[in-house]
């Protein structure tokens, strides 16, 4: 069962609330019907009590269902019929200053780069794009079948192509869609390549809007899992208060953001981590083409919104039932 | 375009005006509390504070609008759009500009031969769809500028940022086809064709554009060439892109007719003479003419889902409708 807008669920506080002015009305509620009806029967008193916690439970189940409602689950599979050839794969290359830690020889964004040239081999005859991010993100290739000009440039790119500072994945995404052709009939990959260190962005929301979109995301995780630190030309990088930085690869994280768009994490440490990668694009794509559709998680928010419904109109009946029947 | 995935669910909505009636117009409907209460010497009934009966009626009405809206949420709703998209291939086509000093000849009704050139190139790339179209420039040396791609905001954006004698004050018309040929070499396509534009004569660049052309008609390439510019003396005025002075003066413009003529035979294209930019802007229409594929094109329905959007404002109307019952009217039962 995956969730797609977690943070909803922090509505339910607002049960809080609604509970408290619940008690105070209760009571106030009871002292009023006293004042008016004083000789009545303590049959008139627990009428009173049971409308009132009914007519908070159903309120209160109304609240619940609508807000798990908003979460919008998705289990299960459905087939979705697609009729797409070929692959427009977009490579989102982080590199902002932690690729340039040295626990994978001779650098991390050097590695990175290799890995590409594989990549590129691998998926002859497809498209390809290339942007670059760090706080903010650029496409320097758009995609294209011209890998000639792809593994030139491969060849002349440097960590300080990009003046901004810090690392936003969610930019780095975002730039990466936009690089996709819109009337194309191929299937859409964006190979994200990063140590998962993002100081900045909401990279959960764009992942779960590219699957929403029919975008496939494969992040290839780079980067040892210890922290080292930082020493770029020789000199150890210190934050703002001088103490000296350490990076490491943020495996739990990028390995959440494949997991919520449906995709598949490779930490490129393990042994032939790019092969396996690669594999998994190949039988993943080579798979749904061949049949000529695809699965996908469908949304299930009405599991929970038809029992808001029947809670809500229940709360009307309950207000509404004549308190001789009671 | 409002969609519905489950269409049957509005169905219910049918039930929403019974309900009203049953619920606040039904005779003996109960949810109230008779009890008796009488002014000496004025009418028995007790009757509501305009507000208080105002937000009343407001309250139910928010309630009403809420179920409505949760029906409509479990009806589906999405944003549908309709979009194209190509099953098939498109060509590739290269366009090989000049940006040599004498681009900047004023011979070409607009500002010089180089901005006509972009400003009609503009208009046919906008004409275009589903055609992989790339730019590379050439003066002293060549560049590709942009690769084969359907990203035309991209490329149109890097051909306004050409400038005159970026790349060197010569004509390396040989090796701005063979950049050309060069970054159409992967091409799956089954259509290629350059288009060249040139106002020169080639005197720079290590490789000959005979020799280029050839390379390009063994790969599958169509080459048109077009000359550009009237011959003779032409005023030229440009910005020195190094020293940001501007440079002014006469040339003689002549382009190498013979030249473009060859290349554009041993290719299997044509050579086109572009004195203005009108006559620029016939030329493209013309190759436009000659050089097509057939379109396989599908409608593909977007949806994009606002279910979202009622059940939150439905919350939003319950949340409200709570607070005047409970805390504003305060009430009891």
């Amino acid at each position: 069962m995956k969730q797609t807008y977690p943070g909803v669920l922090w509505l339910l506080l607002l049960l809080i609330p609604i509970i408290f002015i619940g008690l105070i009305g209760y009571i106030k509620g009871k002292k009023s019907i006293q004042s008016l009806a004083m000789n009545s029967s303590g049959r008139f008193y627990r009428a009173y009590g049971l409308r009132y916690f009914l007519y908070y439970l159903t309120l209160g189940g109304f609240f619940i269902f609508s807000i798990f409602s908003l979460v919008d689950y998705r289990w299960g599979k459905v087939v979705i019929k697609e009729d797409r050839e070929g692959l427009d794969i977009v490579f989102a290359l982080d590199c902002s200053n932690s690729m340039q830690a040295t626990d994978i020889y001779p650098t991390r964004f050097a590695s990175s780069k290799d890995a590409l040239f594989l990549i590129l081999k691998a998926f002859e005859g497809e498209r390809f794009g290339l942007t670059l991010f760090k706080g903010e993100s650029e496409t320097f290739v758009p995609v294209t079948e011209d890998v000639i000009l792809i593994e030139s440039l491969i060849n002349y790119l440097e960590i300080d192509m990009l003046r901004s500072r810090g690392s936003n994945i969610e930019n780095g995404l975002i730039e990466a869609i936009r690089a996709f052709p819109e009337e194309s009939n191929r299937h859409k990959i964006i190979i994200l390549i990063s140590d998962g260190g993002a100081l900045e962005g909401n990279a959960s929301r764009i992942v779960r809007e590219m699957y929403d979109m029919g975008i496939s995301l494969f992040i290839l995780g780079v980067g040892g899992e210890g922290y080292i630190p930082l020493v770029i030309e020789g000199k150890a990088v210190k934050n703002n208060h001088g103490h000296p930085v350490s990076v490491r690869q943020e495996v739990e994280y990028l390995s959440r953001l494949a997991e919520e768009a449906e995709g598949f994490y490779q930490n490129m440490e393990e042994p032939n981590g790019v092969g396996k990668l690669i594999d998994n694009i190949k039988s993943y794509f080579l798979r749904s083409s061949d049949r000529g559709f695809q699965l996908r998680s469908p949304l299930r928010y009405r599991v929970f919104l038809w029992p808001a419904l029947i809670f809500l109109l229940s709360n009307m009946v309950i207000r509404r039932i004549s308190w001789r029947d009671l | 375009m409002l969609t519905f995935d489950k269409i049957f669910n509005l169905l219910l909505l049918v039930l929403v005006p019974v309900c009203i009636f049953l619920f606040h117009f039904r005779r003996n409907r109960g949810g109230s509390l008779p009890f008796p209460y009488l002014i000496w010497g004025q009418s028995s009934k007790l009757k509501t504070p305009p507000l208080v009966g105002s937000l009343i009626i407001l309250s139910d009405i928010m309630f009403w609008l809420a179920i409505v809206l949760i029906i409509l949420a479990l009806a589906g709703p999405s944003k549908a759009m309709q979009k194209k998209i190509f099953l098939n291939r498109g060509m590739d086509i290269m366009f090989i500009l000049d940006i040599s000093p004498s681009m900047s000849a004023k011979d070409f009704g607009v500002e010089n031969r180089l901005e006509g050139a972009k400003q009609i190139i503009s208009q046919y790339i906008d004409s275009r769809e589903n055609d992989a179209i790339g730019l590379v420039a050439f003066g002293d040396y060549a560049m590709i500028e942009v690769p084969p791609t359907n990203d035309y905001e991209l490329l149109k954006q890097k051909m306004s940022e050409l400038e005159i004698k970026s790349l060197g004050e010569g004509t390396a018309v040989g090796m701005g086809l063979a950049v050309g040929s060069l970054h159409l070499s992967s091409s799956s396509a089954s259509e290629k064709i350059i288009l060249l534009l040139t106002d020169g004569e080639n005197n720079s660049g290590e490789i000959e554009p005979e020799t280029a052309a050839n390379l390009a008609a063994q790969m599958g390439v169509r080459i048109y060439t077009i000359g550009i510019g009237s011959s003779g003396v032409v005023e030229a005025e440009f910005r020195d892109p190094e020293t940001g002075k501007v440079v002014s003066g006469e040339l003689l413009s002549e382009f190498n007719e013979e030249l473009l003529v060859k290349i554009a035979e041993q290719s299997g294209g044509e050579f086109f003479k572009a004195d203005s930019i009108g006559s620029l802007d016939l030329i493209l229409k013309i190759i436009d003419s000659r050089e097509s594929v057939e379109k396989r094109v599908s409608l593909v329905v977007h949806k994009e889902y606002i279910h979202r959007l009622f059940i939150t404002i439905a919350l939003f109307l319950i949340g409200f409708y709570f607070f005047i019952r409970r805390v504003v009217l305060q009430e009891v039962l």
